[in-house]
């Protein structure tokens, strides 16, 4: 099978399990799911290096969000 | 005539896995957006979240893509033409990588055997008239078209770092190599190639060319650096290959 095709199969494996576990756990906070998603994303991004048709927009915008998830933790635990 | 031809092709361009991906990515938004602002649930709105991303994912991925070892096969099936005209033409001496020409690249070999071929001599090979057989300072020679597109060769700026622009092409699009390693010295290059995918059984070709990684690799370097390069030498351990190659300059 092509390595992209093992890729988007692995990367929505990956977050089926992910929301299978955490509704499992009652997981309510949505900022968890996506910083697993993220986590999830780069991760299986890292492990097949797909080739994209653009620049990684996806990547870029997760990173942001991710960027924007802990400041909002950090801001959160000082104030 | 012509137009609706060119309708045909344009509508091929959207093919079949950007309308799955952009239709996951739509569904994965609204399906998101009401999860959250109506049934208030967040497991819900992480569903259509991942289904969001995966649209854009697989948008963004090239559709209809050939098998990379499809590719590899191609290239490694196509150099019997090159080991054939080697064999007519008996042809034992080492090639000259000579920069692309009109989107053409090519190797000069020269025929006579023992010839010592100058830097000289290289550099008016590039000004030779591109045919299979030609002449050089007044001796024959072979022009042997290699099997590689001058579209690979592009991906990469003239001028760019050789290992760079190796690691690119070699490792990154052809997939022919795990790894690839530089070093330059004055007018010499140095490269480890490690993990070597495919191999070509042609022994003619092996010997005049080198073997399939390092002949792309000296078409690139010739590519990059603008000049006629020669393979010096190239020692094959299982899998890796150590080539050396030298730059031919113009006063040298």
């Amino acid at each position: 099978m092509d390595k992209q095709k093992i890729y988007v199969i692995s990367l929505g494996f990956t977050y089926l399990v992910m929301n299978i576990i955490l509704v499992i756990f009652n997981e309510n906070r949505l900022n968890v799911y996506m910083s697993l998603f993220i986590i999830g994303y780069f991760s299986i991004t890292i492990l097949f290096n797909p080739r994209k048709n653009y620049i990684d927009i996806v990547g870029i915008g997760l990173f942001i969000l991710f960027s924007y998830i802990i400041m909002i933790i950090v801001l959160d635990y000082w104030l | 005539m012509n137009s609706s031809r060119k309708d045909k092709h344009s509508n091929k361009n959207i093919d079949r896995s950007t309308i799955v991906g952009l239709g996951l990515a739509v569904m994965g938004v609204l399906f998101s957006e009401f999860s959250y602002f109506f049934i208030k649930s967040i497991p819900l709105t992480a569903v259509g979240l991942s289904s969001l991303i995966l649209g854009i994912v697989i948008t963004m991925i090239p559709g209809n893509s050939i098998p990379t070892s499809y590719v590899r096969s191609f290239i490694k099936e196509s150099y019997v033409n090159v080991e054939e005209i080697l064999e007519q033409f008996d042809a034992k001496e080492r090639c000259i990588f000579l920069p692309p020409r009109d989107r053409r690249i090519f190797v000069y070999v020269p025929i006579i055997p023992n010839q010592n071929c100058t830097n000289s001599v290289a550099w008016k090979a590039m000004e030779a008239p591109i045919h299979v057989l030609t002449e050089v300072d007044g001796k024959p020679g072979l022009m042997v078209f290699l099997p590689i597109p001058y579209e690979i060769l592009s991906k990469v700026d003239q001028g760019s770092m050789p290992e760079e622009a190796l690691n690119h092409i070699l490792v990154e699009q052809l997939e022919i190599l795990e790894s690839i390693k530089a070093i330059e010295s004055t007018n010499k290059i140095a490269i480890k190639m490690s993990g070597s995918r495919v191999e070509v059984e042609f022994p003619r070709t092996k010997k005049v060319l080198g073997s399939l990684p390092t002949c792309i690799a000296g078409s690139i370097l010739s590519y990059i650096l603008k000049k006629p390069i020669i393979l010096l030498k190239e020692e094959s351990s299982g899998r890796d290959i150590i080539a050396s190659f030298e730059m031919l300059n113009k006063n040298g």
